[in-house]
């Protein structure tokens, strides 16, 4: 039995963002009001994608302007860096990557796995959902700079 | 520690890739010499990423420039299109899905299941992967141009 998407699909994503910042960054990050993605063109600098499928598949998506990537990276890392390094890239992937970990587990019900990450650089690059999906995005703000976190979803 | 994608792991998505485009698009075209994506700055158009997950983890992209896009999906389709509309975005999305669909066939050990497609937008962007493996990319070349197949793949076992 399909099970229709809904918003409280989405909280397990914003609590494990919410977490992944307290806890391996060491920073709040407070989420906006979500929105759904449709026609919404959002324009990124950088984004770290998971695939999800099981009862449920998808992907999550984590997107940045440049200069919140390298601070929040930077943290997340201990180090200093002043662009998109590769080490900034692959802290992207692995930001997204603990995220899509810690949701998956309060959302039992989809028995949901995850891919491997993918990272996406390049000025104003749009990620588009398939359209059969259903897609959120909720703006967050931390100390370091504003980020997407997005979610698209379908019952399978 | 990150590796590379095995080369046993990557076969069943080249032969894939060749399948789709012969029967989708009856477009031969040619694979080139692997490419280690890491350092490599490829970059594209128009990406289709399908996020594989099950007893294996992984991603498989086809990213093209603007005009290969748009040559093969004219051909996918059946009708000439000339701007990067939503008819590309959601064919280059099925593209990736079929792809990502027949190379599942000739891995069925790793009872892989595949996400949904997601298709990147923007011009010269990179698809690189995470620090647990390095995709490679596959360059080929075909009548309708230029593309990549980049792949990663880690068996978890």
């Amino acid at each position: 039995m399909a099970v229709g998407i809904r918003v409280e699909h989405v909280n397990p994503f914003v609590t494990s963002t919410m977490e992944t910042f307290a806890k391996m960054v060491g920073v709040e990050a407070k989420p906006g009001k979500l929105m759904l993605k449709k026609d919404a063109k959002l324009e990124y600098d950088i984004s770290g994608i998971i695939g999800l499928s099981g009862n449920a598949k998808g992907m999550v998506a984590m997107s940045f302007p440049k200069h919140t990537a390298v601070a929040v990276c930077n943290k997340f890392m201990s180090a200093d860096y002043n662009d998109l390094h590769r080490d900034i890239l692959d802290a992207v992937g692995e930001l997204v990557n603990i995220v899509a970990g810690y949701a998956k587990r309060d959302l039992t019900e989809f028995a949901i796995n995850i891919s491997l990450p993918s990272v996406i650089v390049g000025p104003n690059h749009q990620i588009i959902d398939a359209k059969d999906a259903v897609s959120f995005v909720v703006p967050f703000t931390c100390p370091l700079g504003p980020f997407h976190l997005a979610v698209s979803l379908k019952s399978t | 520690m990150a590796s590379p994608v095995k080369v046993e792991h990557i076969n069943p998505f080249i032969s894939a890739t060749l399948e789709t485009f012969k029967s989708m698009m009856r477009t031969t075209i040619t694979p080139g010499k692997i490419i280690l994506v890491k350092g490599a700055h490829l970059s594209y158009d128009i990406s289709g990423i399908i996020g594989l997950s099950g007893g294996a983890k992984g991603t498989v992209t086809l990213s093209f420039p603007k005009i290969t896009a748009l040559k093969t999906v004219s051909e996918f389709i059946g009708e000439k299109v000339v701007t990067m509309d939503d008819t590309v975005k959601d064919a280059i999305g099925e593209l990736a899905n079929i792809v990502a669909g027949a190379a599942k066939k000739d891995l069925t050990q790793y009872k892989i299941s595949i996400s949904l497609p997601t298709v990147i937008i923007g011009e010269n962007h990179e698809v690189q992967g995470g620090k647990e493996c390095i995709p490679l990319a596959v360059p080929f070349s075909s009548p309708l141009g230029n593309f990549n197949l980049i792949v990663s793949f880690k068996s978890e076992g």
